[in-house]
This record gives C-alpha cells, structure tokens and sequence, in this order.
C-alpha cells in the first residue's frame, strides 16, 4: 500500500513554497487527528481514480491547535494538502502554478519542468473539504464542484478532488 | 515570459506570506504583504496586456491582480485591471469569474456613504446578488435580513448591560425604547437603507450613547465573524448564549452566495467610513464550536416540518421535526437559539444539523429549505 505522507508537503512543490506547503500539512494534520485518527490510517480513494494509501503525519501539538482554530478555513486547507499529495501520487501532474482568486489562492496542475508559459495547457485544482460527511454529502460536494465548472464552454480541463476526513475518504474527478 | 513568470511566482509568495501572516494575527503585516503583491502582479499583468491570444495566461494575472487590489481597497484599480482582462479574449469560466469580482467592486462602491451623513447611532446595510436589482430588492430577503438586524442590536444591548441572555419573556420596556430601529427609504445602491437606534434626544450627549457603544460592538464583531476569527470573537462574547445567538444571527444575515452575494455595512467614525462585508455564504461561515465530548459523536442532517416546540424549562428547549414519510426527529435546542433562531421557523420545513445522542439530536445549525 502506498503512504501519503503530509510531511513531504513541507518540501514544497514546484508552485507551493516549503513554507506554505508545511502550514497545509498542519491544517491536514489537525483535520485528521480531530477525528481520532493516528498516523497510518488507511485513506479510501475512489471517483476515477481508485485506490487506498496510508496517511502519515506528524504528530499536532497544542500550539498549531489553538492557531487552527477556525473549522472552516483549517477544513479547507487540510484538504488542499491532501489533495496536493494526492494529485502526484495517482497522475503524472503536480500543482504547478497558483493565482489569486478571492482571498484565497487558485490552484493550477501540470508536469514537471513543463516549458509552457504560466497557466498554458494547465489544469485546474478544484478541492473541497468535509470534516465529517457521510457518501450523500461527498457526492452532494462533486456534483456542486462539477457544476460550477461544467456550465462553461471551456476547454480548461479541471480536476475535482473532496476530501472527507473522518472515515477518512477522498473522491477525484477528472474534467 | 521567463520576466512574467519571475514576478508572479513573487507576488504568490508574498500573498502566501500574508495567509500565514493572518494566521498569526500579524494585521499590520497582511495589509504590506497584500500590498506588495498587488503590486507585484499588477506589474506581471501589464507585461502581457497586448498578448491577446496568450490566453488563459493575460486573464488569469489579471484576475488575480484583480483579487489583490481589492484586498488592498483600491477599488478603482481594481475595475481597470478588470476592464482590461475582459477586453480581450478570456475562457468563459475566467470571463465569469472576471465578471463576480466586477460585481464586487461595484457592491463595494455602494457601500460608501455618497453624499449620506450618518449619525453615530446609524448605519446603512446594503444588499446585493441576483435578486437585487438598483434601488430594488426581493422583500423577503431584506425584511428578514433586518428583522435579524433588529433582534442582534438588542441581543448586543442586553449583553453590553450586563443582562443575563434572555431565553424566554419580552425584552424590557426601557431598553427597547432606547435602542428602538427605524429605518429610512430605501437608496438605489444595490439597495441600501440607513438603520438608526434609538430616537431620544439624550441619547445623543457626547461620551454618553449606548447606542453608538451598540453600533461599534456589532461592527466589531460582524468584522471577526466576516474573517472568521473565532477565537478573538469567542473573547469578545464569552457567555456561550450570547455566542451562540450572535453565530445563529450572523448566519441568517449573512448571504446565501446565490440569490444573495453580499451584505455590507456602514458607519462613520471620526469623519472616515468603516465597512464590514459579508461575503462568504453562510454554509461557509463559522458555526457554533461544538466541545470535545461532541466532537466523537455521529453528526447527522435531519429534514422536516417544525410542529412541536417545548421552551417551558429554560436550557432545555426541545423542538421535533416531522418528515414526509411521518417519522419523528427530537431536537434539543441549546441556550441562545429557541427565541430568535428557532421560534421564527415555525411550521416551516426546515434543515437540522447536529450531532446524535441516543435518539435525540442536539441542535447545531437550522435553516428554512424547500418551496
């Protein structure tokens, strides 16, 4: 079985500097242990991509807690990092480029080293996060994601990724 | 393009800095960062303005330069940055995208005062979304947004003058004749009103208005709420009733993110104007914090009609939902909620969120669903 490990988020990625890819790590981290999970729960990967790994982490402390401590955004950016280390494990792509939409970021897939200009050729990431949700709920969540993307006559191909952390389970769908 | 690339990927780290600037709470600190990316890709964006055909690459910058110059308040600019990208040939999705932030901008320029004096025991509330058109709104969405408006300022006094949070009984006839609402004609501006608490002429003595101490205690808490700052929010309101009732209020008022976009506020202080938006969809929005002994429990989402409600015994209000199918849900509802939140969804089909005991359901989140 393959592992999953959030600490490899705090090397960064080629659109992610170390910095930002630890902080989702922590968020991931804090997400997982607040459903009583330990290192080395199994995560259940299914949609068009079907798979189980392992997820590793390490361990919280007290500090990160009280600095997480908004449910929704740590939500959010603790499935950005699951998502992120998802995306490389099951595809040949990596989240290459970011830009910023609202107050938050953009995220944008592509291969490594890849010689195109900014956001050429590039896929998009769109995640969303569940702290605890039962199937209905997740596929409730792809099917919102879809739709907000699938109304455009667009030929930005986009990938749809949910995470749900307390079974812990994810779903991804390729546009 | 190796020139473009270099100044975005530094405008991106400087945003990413200022997120986890937020995260420590450094504020002078996001407002520099936040600045300085702007800038960054707003030069990024200008090196490929006559690069029409390099799409979804001229868009994208400036869209996201867009972003940044709102976050900064330069709201002007952000409508040129906009303009530009729409002026040449965009993806559709980043067109709408374009289009949403325009919307913004615009609601945020109705959100100044033009031409308005507002009294310190005043303020405007704007709307704007779909269902808003210039100067009118769906009466629905603006009565119960002010109905909740109403009910929060008077939650706010009762809190301010140290009154223990009400859960039965009519608020006290002093008080509310002090803290009274009246609301003006509406403007077209999106749609906006002016709110003003109280009309006694005493109230107004300087170093003495209960209702401007009002109106800046809901500002400052709207603006936690709004950024989802919890922590300092949960400071500001530490009786868990209040907390409570100030969530379940926030969140009826806050936008749906469909019909309605955004709600803002808007009060003068010192001769400036201070603004909360309210942008996030309330789903998005923090809920109430549940304790760690709630935390291992199962959550649950129960539909169904409101018939039954019980607030006999104070701080243990129970409701029961009954589906179409005639099955019965029991629902415990905690301090803060049955009077305000709860009682106005009578006889309506509603959405109950929260976590199961037994066979009983202990109350989270409500909200109206169906027709």
């Amino acid at each position: 079985m393959d592992e999953l490990s959030l600490t490899q988020l705090k090397k960064g990625t080629h659109g992610i500097t170390p910095e930002y890819g630890a902080s989702l790590a922590q968020a991931a981290s804090i997400c997982l242990e607040e459903q009583k999970h330990y290192p080395g729960i199994k995560l259940n990967v299914d949609g068009d991509f079907k798979k189980v790994f392992l997820v590793c982490w390490d361990r919280t402390t007290e500090q990160m807690r009280r600095c997480w401590a908004d449910l929704e955004f740590t939500t959010e950016q603790g499935a950005y990092g699951i998502a992120t280390l998802l995306v490389t494990a099951i595809t040949d792509l990596t989240v290459i480029e970011r830009s910023r939409k609202g107050t938050g970021f953009d995220y944008w897939l592509g291969a490594k080293n890849d010689p195109e200009p900014l956001f050429q050729r590039k896929s998009r990431l769109e995640v969303s996060g569940i702290r605890k949700g039962d199937m209905a709920i997740i596929g409730r969540r792809v099917r919102e994601k879809l739709g907000q993307i699938e109304c455009y006559q667009s030929n930005l191909s986009a990938f749809v990724i949910v995470v749900e952390f307390s079974e812990p389970r994810s779903r991804v769908v390729e546009r | 393009m190796s020139k473009v690339t270099e100044m975005h990927r530094r405008a991106m780290e400087l945003a990413e800095r200022a997120t986890l600037a937020k995260l420590r709470g450094e504020v002078n600190t996001v407002s520099t960062l936040i600045r300085e990316a702007f800038e960054e890709e707003r030069r990024a964006a200008m090196q490929v303005v006559d690069e029409f055909e390099l799409e979804p690459t001229r868009s994208v910058l400036y869209r996201s330069a867009a972003s940044l110059a709102i976050e900064c308040g330069e709201n002007r600019e952000a409508e040129k940055l906009i303009g530009t990208a729409l002026s040449g040939n965009p993806p559709e999705e980043i067109a709408k995208e374009l289009r949403d932030l325009l919307e913004q901008v615009y609601f945020n320029r109705h959100l100044s005062l033009r031409g308005i004096t507002l009294q310190p025991n005043e303020f405007q509330v704007s709307l704007a979304g779909k269902l808003v058109g210039f100067g009118i709104t769906h009466s629905e969405e603006f009565i119960e947004r002010v109905r909740d408006i109403e009910t929060l300022i008077y939650r706010t006094a009762e809190r301010k003058r140290g009154l223990p949070f009400r859960e039965r009984g009519r608020r006290k006839g002093g008080l509310q004749k002090e803290i009274e609402l009246y609301v003006s004609v509406p403007r077209a501006a999106s749609f906006a009103v002016s709110l003003r608490i109280g009309s006694s002429p005493q109230l107004n003595l300087p170093g003495m208005d209960f209702a401007q101490d009002v109106v800046d205690e809901i500002f400052g808490c709207l603006e936690l709420f709004s950024s989802s700052d919890v922590k300092p929010l949960q400071e500001k309101i530490k009786d868990p009733a209040y907390y409570r009732n100030f969530i379940a209020l926030s969140r009826k008022i806050a936008p749906d993110g469909r019909e309605i976009r955004s709600v803002g506020f808007t009060a003068t202080r010192g001769g400036q104007e201070r603004k909360v938006i309210l942008s996030i969809p309330c789903e998005k929005t923090p809920s109430i914090e549940l304790g760690e002994s709630e935390l291992v429990k199962e959550r649950v989402h129960v539909r169904g009609t409101l018939l039954f409600a019980d607030a006999r015994k104070e701080g243990e209000g129970k409701i029961q939902l009954i589906d179409d199918k005639g099955s019965i849900y029991k629902v415990h509802v905690p301090t803060g909620m049955m009077s305000d939140i709860v009682r106005p969804m009578w006889e309506y089909e509603v959405l109950v969120t929260g976590t199961k005991e037994r066979d009983v359901i202990m109350l989270e989140t409500i909200e109206r669903v169906g027709d």
